[in-house]
């Protein structure tokens, strides 16, 4: 065990910090989707042209071929220059991509990986299903072989960004027959296709950057299938293994960032003993979740390079998702009556009643804190079902 | 960077487990003479110390892998003193000492100052203090944030320190109050030459990691075999997602625990502010652990025939020592 900081992982530091200090995009981010998305496909292309884009992604689809130690070296530095957290190309960034690496054909890869990392197109996450949340494996939207394409009929939800993508890693059920989990096919669908309509939903924190998306008679290409027909299943835990594991590398450095702008604010207010406290053991919590995420990386980088984090990383995403609505619970403690008002009487320079009430999804999404309980207990811990 | 042990380190800890296991399982009495004179013969009790001063020559590393372990068996006796002990006298080049603390024939008991704000911790040391692990010691090695000194017991006594027994919370931690008028330590090093008071933070956490792996483990073995509505309890998520809870603790504490560890041996910035914060950390989740262990055992977890009760005992004792959670939390901002 240690802490050695490689020279090649120093110099890493640097060169990522000064290019960040350079560019990082001064204007806030916007509110409508469209115009979200736009900004961050051209702030990904910013990333791709100064050559940081895919830090862990092959060679040879545009990526750096780097290992995940300097992923999380890159990840520390953008959260503390304060660059934008993905929301809009962050299906593509961090579960279509490292899917597509892991169980995409050459062609899929050769195609689509290069144009998430040029910020050249967005994708959604099509899994959802009004009948079908913690139990996605009983999802209903049918997808029927017809000649050398997949028609698709039925309904998804909580896709976020939906109506502005232009790909979807989309779940249909292919075998009604089959057991539940054995007849659902990862397809990718082009968000253009006639027949698709994505209507967006008002959420609790004023945004409405989530869409319900209707298919009637959805062509897809047979090519488009990632993985086997029916195989689905198997390719979708891999997916949802980056959501709960690699993807919230960054997020965790953000919210270890949020702690320390918070105990400043904090400290400009005035604390009383209790908020001194929580504050300390937020601190605390967010030096265990980093050190987590350290220990995940000392086991992937033990593993082969294109293996998906194993169960193991339910652990981190619920350890997450819970601190995240604490910390958030903390600061509106510590700003008081001012969280009447969305802008804090423009006291604050982040709105914190935005975090607040976002907080909610994050015991929600990827994986209700539930499922995730449900996850450790039986796969980590091999406890009966 | 890697916050994995290495196959060296694995094995010291695996062979530390195995020889627990068979010579001091939970709910053993404190060891004996033999077993305490044959641990020091394994170089338990000087693992951080140089071989040139008569340590067993590893570092803070393969130390706290070895205190994990014996947090894991709820390991009564004088570990932790022993072993702040063995660091004290190698920074102050008594050779002759750390050689008699390697051998096991050295008992050293770990005092704290209590509720004394004017007690003295330097090179003469006085005031009122909490003797834990006591019984039979000839040495007390008394910690605070103001450093660590050895004291000889017979010096005490012979300045007239006047002790107290009580009855012990944790059967196997023994409780004293020690009122000491001043005295000259046997040795005395400020934290400004060796950190004593964080390798003492560094093995209590260790100890309490250890306490949340094996609280764990307990829980989940118990929880498979026992059957209630016709199946193993483990099936109903009420069970499940509490273990599920307990994992995540382990996980979180190993994992902080190495990181702040490895950053302060390494003398990295946020070493010294990160250590007392993870010792505040892991004490509420050994206590939360222990406490769902009982819980997860139902009636039998509210006997003394089972050993879930030793885990939550030890817990709360351990995370008394070197600041409460409470006392740490409040430090860290003020």
């Amino acid at each position: 065990m240690d802490l050695d900081v490689t020279e090649s992982e120093a110099a890493f530091r640097q060169r990522a910090h000064d290019w960040l200090a350079e560019n990082v995009p001064a204007d806030s981010y916007p509110e409508d989707s469209a115009e979200a998305r736009a900004f961050e496909l051209a702030w990904q292309r910013r990333q791709y042209e100064g050559g940081w884009a895919g830090i862990s992604w092959p060679k040879e689809y545009g990526g750096l071929g780097l290992s995940l130690a300097e992923q999380m070296i890159w990840y520390e530095e953008y959260a503390l220059a304060g660059a934008p957290s993905p929301r809009a190309s962050f299906v593509g960034l961090r579960h279509a991509g490292p899917t597509l690496i892991a169980r995409g054909n050459e062609e899929q890869k050769a195609f689509h990986l290069p144009k998430i990392l040029r910020g050249e197109v967005s994708w959604c996450q099509g899994f959802s299903e009004p009948g079908a949340g913690s139990d996605l494996a009983s999802l209903r939207t049918r997808g029927v072989i017809d000649g050398d394409e997949l028609v698709v009929n039925g309904q998804k939800i909580w896709t976020s960004y939906g109506d502005v993508a232009d790909y979807q890693e989309l779940l249909v059920r292919t075998n009604p027959d089959a057991p539940k989990h054995k007849g659902i096919t990862w397809v990718i669908c082009d968000m253009r296709t006639p027949g698709i309509d994505a209507r967006p939903i008002r959420t609790i924190a004023g945004g409405s950057d989530f869409c319900e998306v209707f298919y009637d008679d959805v062509r897809i290409p047979l090519t488009n299938v990632v993985g086997e027909i029916d195989d689905g299943w198997s390719v979708a835990m891999s997916t949802l293994s980056f959501e709960r594991g690699t993807a919230f590398m960054a997020e965790q450095v953000r919210l270890a960032k949020s702690v320390e702008d918070l105990i400043a604010a904090g400290r400009a207010m005035g604390l009383d003993d209790d908020l001194r406290r929580r504050l300390a053991r937020a601190k605390a919590e967010v030096s265990a979740l980093r050190a987590m995420t350290y220990a995940s990386i000392s086991r992937a980088t033990a593993l082969p390079p294109d293996a998906q984090p194993g169960p193991e990383a339910s652990m981190t995403r619920l350890m997450y998702g819970e601190l995240e609505q604490r910390v958030a619970r903390i600061g509106m403690d510590v700003w008081g009556g001012d969280v009447a008002s969305w802008g804090l009487f423009g006291e604050a320079d982040r709105p914190w009643v935005f975090e607040y009430l976002m907080s909610f999804q994050a015991t929600i999404a990827a994986g209700t804190k539930d499922i995730q309980r449900n996850i450790i207990g039986e796969r980590v811990l091999g406890l009966p079902r | 960077m890697n916050l994995l042990p290495t196959p060296e380190q694995h094995e010291i800890a695996s062979a530390a487990a195995a020889f627990l296991a068979k010579e001091l399982p939970p709910g053993s009495a404190a060891p004996d003479e033999q077993l305490w004179r044959q641990m020091g013969g394994l170089g338990w009790f000087t693992l951080a110390i140089r071989e040139q001063m008569g340590g067993t020559g590893y570092g803070i590393e393969e130390e706290m892998l070895l205190f994990r372990e014996l947090g894991r068996v709820v390991a009564s006796g004088p570990f932790l003193a022993t072993a702040l002990a063995s660091h004290v006298a190698a920074v102050s080049g008594d050779r002759a000492l750390v050689e008699q603390i390697a051998s096991g024939s050295v008992r050293v008991g770990l005092a704290e100052p209590w509720r004394d704000t004017m007690s003295v911790v330097g090179p003469s040391v006085s005031g009122r203090f909490r003797v834990l692990d006591g019984a039979g010691a000839s040495l007390l090695c008394v910690v605070d944030p103001r450093g660590a000194a050895l004291v000889d017991v017979s010096a005490a006594e012979g300045a007239g320190a006047a002790r107290a027994s009580f009855e012990p919370m944790d059967p196997g931690t023994t409780v004293e109050l020690l009122t000491l008028p001043p005295v000259q330590a046997r040795h005395f090093v400020p934290p400004s030459t060796a950190p004593i008071p964080a390798v003492g933070a560094i093995l209590v956490t260790a100890l309490l990691t250890g306490i949340c792996e094996a609280t764990r483990d307990q829980s989940v073995g118990y929880v498979k075999e026992r059957e209630q509505f016709g199946k193993p309890i483990g099936s109903f998520q009420a069970v499940k997602h509490r273990c599920a809870d307990m994992a995540v603790r382990s996980e979180a504490a190993v994992s902080l625990s190495t990181y702040a560890t490895l950053a302060v041996r390494g003398g990295l910035p946020d070493g010294p502010q990160l250590l007392p914060l993870t010792k505040a950390l892991v004490s509420e989740y050994a206590v939360a652990s222990a406490a769902d262990n009982i819980q997860n055992h139902g009636g039998m977890g509210f006997t003394a025939e089972c050993t879930a009760h030793l885990y939550l005992k030890r817990a709360n004792v351990l995370s008394t020592v070197l600041g409460t959670p409470a006392q740490l939390w409040s430090a860290t901002l003020s």
